[in-house]
């Protein structure tokens, strides 16, 4: 197919604004498409060469680089286009109108008069052109790709050049939107707009346009009907509605529904191809490099040959094994040396979702079903675990749980509907799956003095010594001490190494008669050791005692992401930051949450 | 059974030629055919064409089947075979349309196995041009002259009379004349006074197998590409064509 066919529809589809003319003009591109080339013609469409979480390199091209390939191609100094360059404001017109000044450059214009061969751009070289440019690496590969660029320019007509350089430059900017292109493909081999939902359902479960149409093209639209997920190819996240009521939530989903946690991390959909593994973002970006360790143990953690599962990957503290904020997740994006925060920023996969196994399409299944393969197919481990989740048609329980959720470090619960239609909406946000999140919180500017009143056996590293410790704060009116927190974050070693000696002398064998707490830790001490903390908020928490049913009938108050910063020696137990103090706190730091970025699920 | 098995006694030789070709283009196509061996390769930019033709009678063996075409991957080639020392001899056997092995002998035998690309005939191309100046020249004249006027963007090449070819680089303001009388200029034909500039960095390219020859012979005209011809002491014909640069 000649690559001319494609660069003026280009210059057609740049001067229209509307949608519909849009997708005329792609119907009559498509029509003249054969199937073969369809696939690269959608790619180009899209200013690339391969979907994006195909993990393939990008074109990567800088502006030197054409300004140099150009002046190769259009046999001008690199400072006459520079200097046109600044005149126009677009390099593409810029070439463009330096071809139409000169001869092509290079040997075409002589292989043009004087050979039998037809030196005509196609769209498979300038594909196979760039493949081979984005791939490129190494020594010597610079000059070579400005040389094949400078190729393509010399054998091209100006139109040609001109979208070619906007191409490379990444600013084709053809306002044809997935959709426009959806509606088309519809309308030019399904033979109706009608069709748009058996293409765009294709989209859904196989997110790859290119590969979508040359089904469609060379099989038709009875081949798409048919299409099951493939292993390698992300399917479009199902989305969530949100509310902020329990009662609306469980009446919007049928009553009876599945809560799970909503973790605080970065969704993942996982394609295990026996010891293969790949992971995709939410936006379908390949995210595999950052998480070798999920790579490593994930073919051993799901018991079938190919799967397709959903989960969150959640940062964990290497200490004390909680969660943690999301933003710590955020050392894992370098793309070197990810081997060295791998210790450092641990993570822990809860999987929640399986949309495919061992060649069954589970995305048109309801949920219960595909929870019950989840289960089955997953053996859990320290970094896979399945999500946490309960089955309740009461609101009551849904809040309690979604306020332990919250104090667990998750931004709140997702609310799963459990009938017979809750399949996987993939691509689609709807009323299937609501998710619960705070409306309000309240951050932690100061630190506060908590009373040691037990404490918790450490794991892994921390190994027999004290790990955690629970802690209180002072009700004068009642003289007992609440229960607000569990700390484990914060301590030095040296902190860990004495803490057996330090509590030693109060260790008791009950709970002491002035401590109220509804949680039951490995060891009970006598309330004398203040420590400051701080923390990322305070929160309601139905396991902690301080401030219950003074802000929340039920639920007390804790903090989220506690850290101890020092032992505050010269204080009494009864010197310690008061549970009025603390519900004052909550209530005079509580702001509305404004969200800014973009909703994770 | 291969399609073909041919032996060059010189294998530091052949492998230059594969150098040269590889600092040129990317890719390339070999043709074995009954009676000679043709590397020919067009640059990515299509600035450049080089063709390399070894007559069979230059190989120590030459058993051909029937004739074969092997597309190079020049860059993976030059880099993954080292330069041999000059006692080597390299065996060339396609052993199908696939594959092709070079074997580089000497006390230790080295084998290297490569896939064959695909290299399209519109990728190197035969071109019949009307040239105005012809000259033969003396081989090191013109390396030396190439050399001397390195690091310019272009070289110019002026002939107006049949006594002398005059090689100017205006941006080094230098310029370098190639003269009968000076024993450089061999034979100069003008049929045209003719002007054009090529590209220093392609030139120099070629320049090193130069040394190689004595005597080559050099065309063009006013915007017209450059030829360079010349043969080496085996016969190995050596044809280079180079487009003006504005």
């Amino acid at each position: 197919m000649d690559f001319i066919i494609l660069a003026q529809t280009f210059d057609k589809l740049e001067g229209i604004t509307s949608r519909i003319q849009l997708t005329n003009v792609l119907v009559e591109l498509f029509k003249k498409t054969p199937s073969d080339v369809i696939d690269k013609v959608i790619y180009l469409m899209q200013g690339r060469l391969w979907p994006e979480w195909s993990g393939l390199p990008e074109l990567g091209v800088g502006e030197k680089f054409l300004v140099k390939a150009a002046s190769i191609a259009v046999r001008v100094s690199e400072s006459e286009v520079e200097r046109l360059y600044k005149q126009l404001g677009d390099l593409g017109k810029t070439v463009e109108q330096l071809r139409q000044r000169s001869v092509a450059g290079g040997l075409t214009h002589f292989i043009r008069s004087t050979s039998k061969h037809d030196v005509r751009l196609s769209v498979e070289r300038v594909y196979e052109t760039l493949s081979k440019v984005a791939s490129m690496v190494g020594e010597g590969s610079r000059d070579i790709k400005i040389k094949l660029i400078a190729g393509l320019l010399v054998d091209s007509e100006p139109i040609e050049a001109k979208y070619l350089i906007r191409l490379i430059e990444g600013r084709l900017r053809l306002g044809v939107g997935d959709a426009t292109i959806l509606d088309a493909l519809a309308i030019c081999y399904a033979g109706s707009q009608n069709y748009r939902g058996f293409v765009e359902r294709a989209y859904n479960i196989r997110a790859d346009l290119g590969s979508i149409a040359k089904i469609l093209a060379s099989g038709g639209s009875e081949s798409l009907k048919v299409i099951k997920p493939k292993v390698g190819v992300p399917i479009r996240p199902m989305l969530a509605e949100r509310l902020s009521d329990p009662k609306e939530i469980l009446d919007k989903v049928g009553g009876k529904a599945l809560v799970e946690f909503k973790y605080d991390g970065e969704r993942a959909q996982i394609h295990k191809d026996n010891g293969n593994v790949q992971i995709f973002s939410r936006r379908l970006e390949n995210i595999t490099h950052q998480y070798p360790d999920i790579v490593e143990v994930l073919p051993s953690s799901l018991k079938c040959s190919e799967a397709i599962v959903e989960g969150e990957i959640v940062a964990v503290d290497p200490s004390t094994n909680e969660l943690r904020a999301f933003q710590e997740l955020m050392h894992r994006k370098r793309k070197h040396d990810i081997h060295e925060v791998i210790k450092e920023f641990p993570v822990r996969l809860y999987l929640f979702d399986i949309l495919y196994v061992d060649g069954e399409d589970l995305t048109t299944a309801p949920i219960a079903i595909r929870k019950e393969y989840l289960q089955k197919v997953v053996v859990q481990g320290d970094a896979v675990r399945l999500a946490d989740f309960i089955i309740t048609n009461d609101a009551g329980q849904l809040e309690n749980f979604f306020l332990k959720a919250i104090e667990s470090g998750c931004e709140g619960v997702v609310v799963k509907a459990l009938h017979d239609q809750a399949i996987y909406q993939a691509g689609a946000r709807g009323w299937l799956w609501i998710k619960y999140k705070r409306d309000y919180k309240s951050e932690m500017i100061d630190t506060v003095d908590l009373v040691v009143v037990g404490a918790f056996h450490g794991k892994g590293r921390r190994g027999g010594k004290y790990g955690t410790l629970l802690m209180a704060a002072y009700d004068p009116d009642t003289d007992t001490f609440k229960t607000v927190c569990k700390v484990g974050s914060g301590f030095t070693d040296e902190d860990l190494e004495g803490m057996s000696s330090l509590l030693q002398p109060y260790i008791i064998q009950h709970r002491h008669p002035r401590v109220d707490s509804e949680l039951e830790p490995d060891i009970w001490v006598v309330p004398a050791l203040v420590a400051e903390v701080i923390g990322a908020e305070l929160t309601l928490s139905p396991l902690h005692t301080c401030g219950k049913g003074k802000v929340k009938e039920g639920v007390g108050i804790s903090i989220r992401f506690p850290r101890f910063l020092r032992w505050r020696g010269e204080k009494r137990a009864e010197d310690a930051t008061t549970v009025d103090e603390l519900v004052e706190m909550y209530k005079g730091q509580l702001r509305r949450i404004v969200e800014t970025a973009q909703e994770p699920t | 059974m291969s399609l073909c098995r041919v032996v060059h006694p010189n294998a530091k030789k052949f492998v230059a030629f594969l150098h040269v070709v590889g600092n040129i283009a990317d890719e390339g196509e070999l043709l074995i055919g009954n009676d000679k061996a043709v590397i020919k390769a067009l640059d990515p930019a299509r600035i450049s064409l080089i063709e390399v033709i070894i007559p069979s009678s230059t190989f120590i063996e030459y058993e051909v089947l029937r004739e074969v075409s092997i597309g190079l991957n020049l860059s993976s080639l030059v880099k993954s075979i080292p330069k041999p020392k000059k006692a080597d001899k390299v065996t060339l056997t396609v052993v199908s349309d696939e594959f092709y092995e070079l074997i580089l002998e000497d006390d230790v035998k080295r084998r290297y196995r490569f896939r064959s690309i695909e290299v399209s005939p519109t990728e190197v191309p035969e071109l019949d041009l009307d040239f105005k100046v012809r000259a033969t020249i003396l081989s090191s004249a013109l390396r030396d002259a190439i050399k001397d006027l390195e690091g310019s963007e272009g070289i110019e090449f002026v002939a107006e009379l049949t006594e002398f070819l005059l090689l100017k680089a205006p941006d080094l303001n230098a310029q370098i004349k190639l003269s009968k009388a000076s024993g450089s200029l061999i034979e100069l034909d003008v049929r045209e006074p003719s002007k054009s500039t090529y590209d220093a960095d392609y030139l120099t390219k070629v320049a090193d197998l130069l040394s190689a020859s004595d005597m080559l012979e050099l065309s063009y005209g006013s915007e017209l590409p450059l030829s360079i011809r010349f043969k080496l002491a085996d016969d190995t014909l050596v044809k280079y064509l180079l487009a003006p640069k504005a």
